[in-house]
C-alpha cells in the first residue's frame, strides 16, 4: 500500500514537470510547416487555410474560433493578408492570450523586409497591401527569419523546451542553406529571364532567384484579367521574349493559356503553399516542386 | 714578333678586366632599379590599401546612413500608424441604390432611390472592448438620419467564454436579423422578418451576453441572452416600458472542410400592450447549409421559421407563423444566382397569408461593389397580387470591417 501511495505521489510530482504541448494556430500551411519543423513533438499545429486556397479570402468560420480558443499561440502571415477574417476569429475565440499585441499572437512578417510597398494607397489600384507584398514565404531566406521569430516565441511560451527549439532552428537553417544551393544551381541557367505571373505572388521568389517579372495577367491586384489587358500581355511576351507564364495554381490558368497560345510562351502552373499540390507536404517539398516546375518550364 | 706577342697578351689581359667593371656597374644599376621597383610596388600596395580602407569606410558610412534612414522611416510609419490606429476609428461609408419597378407601386417605387447610406465607425476602445457606431441616412418620406447601431462589445470579462454587448444593436434572433441591408443576399428582407421583426429587421437598445459553451466535441455552441426595450414594431406597440427578453442558441458544425451546417433556435417574449400583462412569444429556428465542393462554386441554403403567439384578451390568442427558404448558387467567382420562397402571416391576423417567390442574379464587381437584379411575385390574400423588379447597386468606401460567416 505504501509503495502504491509513493508511486502515485511520484507520478503526481512528475506530471506537472512534464513539458506541455503547445497548441498553435496558423493562418497558412507554410507557417504550420515551419512551426512543426521548430516545435516538432512539442507542438500541435492547426492551419486555418489549406494550401490550395486563396488566403486573401478565407472565411471566419465559427469552427475556427473554437480552434483559436484552445491556442497558446496564433501566428499570421501579416501585411494585411488576413484582414478579411482575423479579427472576427480572434474576437470570437474569447481567448485573450492570442489577441493582437499579446504574447500568444505573432505576426510572422515583423522582421521581414517587405517589397512592393505602395507609395500611394487607393482602391483604384486594386487590392493593394499598405504594408507591402505579403507573399514573402516564397523566398526561402525569409523563412529563416520567420523560423527565428517562431523559435523565439515558442521558447518564451515554453522555456523548458528552449534548447530543443534552438537545436531545431539550427537544423532548419542548415537545411535551408543546403537546399538553397541546390535550388539556386537548378535555376541558375535561367537567371535574368523575364516572367509573367498571374498575381503579384512571385515578387520575393523572383528576387531571390534572379528572375525579372515584367507584368501580371491581372491588370491590377485582385482584378480579373480583361481581354484588352491580355492582348497587351501577349505583345509584352513577344517583345520581351518571355518564355514562361508562371500561374499560381490557386487561380484558373485560362488567362495564362490564352496568352501562351498567342505568344508561344509556356504555362507553368505551380503551387504557392504547402499542400497546394501533390507531394508538397512541407516547406522544403513545396520549394522543390516550385523549382522543378519553373526549371521544367524553361526546358524545351 | 716579340712586340706583337706583348700586344696580344696586353689585349687579352686587359679586356676581361674592362668587362668585369662594366658588369659590376650594370649589376649595381639593376639592384638600384629593383629597390626602386620594390618601393613603387609598396607604394602601389599602400595606395590600394588606402583606397580599400576608404571604400570600406564609405560603405560603412552609407550603411549607417541607410540604417538611420530606415530607422527614421520606420519610426515615422510607426508613429503615424499608432496615431491613426489610436485616435481615429475605422470609418466606412456604404451606399445602397435601387430602382424598384412595382406594378402596384407606392412612394419611392418606379423611381431611382438612394435607399440608404450607412456611416460606420469602428475601433478598439481599450484593451478589453471594441466600439461600433452605425448611422443610417435613409431616403424614405424625405431624408431621415437614424442611429442604426451604437454599441460596446466587451471582448473580455471575468467569466471565461463570456462576452457582452451593450447599446443599440440588432439582437441575436435568427440569422438574417443580424444582417444589414447591404449584407443581404437579396434586395429586401424576407416577409417573415418584415412582419414579425420589422421592415428592416429589428434593432433596439439593450444588453446581450453571449457564452461559448465548452463541449468535448469542440462544436461551436453559443448561447446568447438579452434584454431590450420594447419600443419597436416587434411587439406591436411602443407605449410599454417593459423589457423584451431574448435568447438565441447557435450551433455550427464542420461536416467536411468544404461543407458546414448551422442550426440555431431563437426566442423572445415581452408584454405587447394589450393590457393585463398580455404577452407576445416569438420563437424561431434557423438552418444553414454551406458547401463548396468545387472551387468558386459555393452553394448556400438558408431557412428560417418563426412562430408567434400574440396574447389579446384571455382565451383569444392569435397564433401565426412565417418562414422563408433561400438557395444561393455561385456561378463563377463573381456571379451568383439565387431564389427565395416566402410565406408569412401577420402577427395580429393569422388568417392573412402572403406568399412570395423571388429569383435574381448578383454580380460582384469587386469586394466593394455589387450589382443585383431581382424579381419578386407576391401573392396577397387580401390585396392585389404584385410583381416587382429590383435593380440594386451597393458600394462601400473605407476599411469596412469584415463580415461574419454566413
Amino acid at each position: 500500500m505504501k509503495k502504491i501511495i509513493l508511486t502515485t505521489l511520484l507520478l503526481g510530482l512528475a506530471l506537472p514537470a512534464q513539458a506541455r504541448i503547445l497548441n498553435v494556430v496558423t493562418t497558412t500551411t507554410d507557417l504550420k510547416s515551419v512551426v512543426e519543423s521548430i516545435g516538432k513533438d512539442k507542438v500541435k499545429v492547426f492551419s486555418l487555410g489549406d494550401g490550395d486556397q486563396n488566403y486573401h479570402f478565407l472565411s471566419a468560420k465559427p469552427s475556427y474560433m473554437v480552434k483559436a480558443k484552445k491556442a497558446d499561440l496564433f501566428i499570421r502571415v501579416g501585411l494585411d493578408l488576413e484582414i478579411g477574417y482575423e479579427s472576427l476569429i480572434l474576437d470570437g475565440s474569447r481567448n485573450p492570450a492570442i489577441r493582437v499585441g499579446r504574447q500568444g499572437h505573432l505576426d510572422a512578417s515583423e522582421k521581414i523586409k517587405p517589397l512592393d510597398v505602395p507609395d500611394k494607397v487607393d482602391r483604384s489600384l486594386g487590392d493593394i497591401h499598405v504594408g507591402g507584398n505579403p507573399h514573402y514565404w516564397l523566398d526561402p531566406l525569409n523563412m529563416k527569419i520567420v523560423a527565428l521569430s517562431i523559435a523565439s516565441r515558442l521558447s518564451e511560451l515554453s522555456p523548458e523546451n528552449r534548447s530543443a527549439f534552438e537545436k531545431n532552428l539550427a537544423d532548419f537553417n542548415m537545411k535551408i542553406d543546403l537546399k538553397m544551393n541546390e535550388w539556386k544551381k537548378k535555376l541558375e541557367p535561367y537567371a535574368g529571364e523575364k516572367l509573367i505571373t498571374y498575381h503579384k505572388t512571385w515578387t520575393y521568389f523572383s528576387g531571390r532567384f534572379g528572375f525579372e517579372i515584367i507584368g501580371e495577367l491581372e491588370p491590377k491586384p485582385g482584378v480579373p484579367p480583361s481581354p484588352s489587358h491580355l492582348m497587351n500581355v501577349v505583345n509584352m511576351v513577344k517583345e520581351n521574349n518571355v518564355k514562361i507564364i508562371l500561374n499560381e495554381n490557386i487561380y484558373t490558368d485560362d488567362a495564362a493559356r490564352y496568352v501562351a497560345e498567342r505568344s508561344g510562351a509556356v504555362v507553368v502552373s505551380a503551387p504557392i503553399s504547402v499542400g497546394g499540390a501533390k507531394g508538397t507536404d512541407d516547406y522544403f517539398l513545396l520549394m522543390d516542386k516550385i523549382v522543378q516546375d519553373v526549371a521544367g518550364g524553361f526546358q524545351p | 714578333m716579340k712586340n706583337f706577342l706583348i700586344c696580344i697578351f696586353v689585349i687579352l689581359f686587359m679586356c676581361p678586366q674592362a668587362k668585369a667593371d662594366e658588369l659590376s656597374e650594370l649589376k649595381s644599376m639593376f639592384q638600384q632599379m629593383q629597390v626602386q621597383m620594390s618601393e613603387m610596388a609598396g607604394r602601389i600596395e599602400q595606395l590600394e590599401r588606402e583606397k580599400q580602407t576608404q571604400a570600406a569606410k564609405d560603405k560603412q558610412e552609407i550603411n549607417q546612413l541607410q540604417a538611420q534612414v530606415e530607422k527614421l522611416e520606420q519610426s515615422e510609419t510607426k508613429e503615424s500608424k499608432s496615431f491613426f490606429s489610436t485616435l481615429n476609428p475605422q470609418v466606412s461609408v456604404l451606399g445602397d441604390f435601387i430602382y424598384k419597378i412595382d406594378e402596384n407601386g407606392g412612394e419611392g417605387d418606379n423611381d431611382f432611390n438612394m435607399r440608404e447610406v450607412e456611416l460606420a465607425f469602428s475601433a478598439n476602445v481599450d484593451t478589453w472592448a471594441r466600439g461600433d457606431v452605425v448611422v443610417a441616412i435613409e431616403n424614405e418620406d424625405g431624408t431621415e438620419v437614424a442611429l442604426e447601431e451604437a454599441y460596446l462589445t466587451l471582448l473580455e470579462t471575468p467569466i471565461e467564454n463570456l462576452q457582452g454587448k451593450f447599446g443599440k444593436f440588432r439582437p441575436f434572433f435568427g440569422k438574417v436579423n443580424q444582417m444589414h441591408l447591404h449584407q443581404l443576399p437579396w434586395s429586401d428582407y424576407p416577409l417573415a422578418v418584415q412582419n414579425f421583426l420589422g421592415e428592416e429587421g429589428w434593432s433596439e437598445h439593450g444588453v446581450a451576453l453571449n457564452y461559448l459553451i465548452p463541449n468535448p466535441a469542440d462544436i461551436y455552441s453559443e448561447l446568447t441572452i438579452g434584454g431590450f426595450n420594447s419600443g419597436s414594431t416587434v411587439l406591436g406597440g411602443d407605449e410599454e416600458n417593459e423589457t423584451v427578453y431574448t435568447a438565441h442558441w447557435k450551433n455550427f458544425f464542420d461536416i467536411t472542410d468544404e461543407t458546414s451546417f448551422e442550426l440555431g433556435t431563437s426566442f423572445l417574449t415581452g408584454e405587447n400592450g394589450n393590457g393585463d400583462g398580455a404577452r407576445t412569444y416569438l420563437s424561431g429556428v434557423d438552418v444553414t447549409l454551406n458547401t463548396e465542393l468545387l472551387k468558386d462554386r459555393r452553394t448556400t441554403s438558408h431557412t428560417e421559421v418563426l412562430f408567434n403567439t400574440h396574447e389579446q384578451a384571455p382565451g383569444d390568442d392569435i397564433h401565426s407563423w412565417g418562414m422563408f427558404t433561400s438557395l444561393e448558387q455561385q456561378l463563377t467567382n463573381r456571379w451568383w444566382a439565387f431564389g427565395r420562397y416566402d410565406f408569412s402571416q401577420t402577427p395580429t391576423a393569422s388568417e392573412v397569408d402572403t406568399r412570395a417567390y423571388s429569383t435574381g442574379l448578383t454580380f460582384a464587381q469587386s469586394e466593394y461593389v455589387f450589382w443585383r437584379a431581382m424579381f419578386t411575385r407576391t401573392d396577397n390574400e387580401t390585396s392585389d397580387d404584385d410583381n416587382t423588379v429590383w435593380l440594386q447597386m451597393d458600394f462601400s468606401i473605407g476599411p469596412h470591417k469584415p463580415h461574419a460567416y454566413r
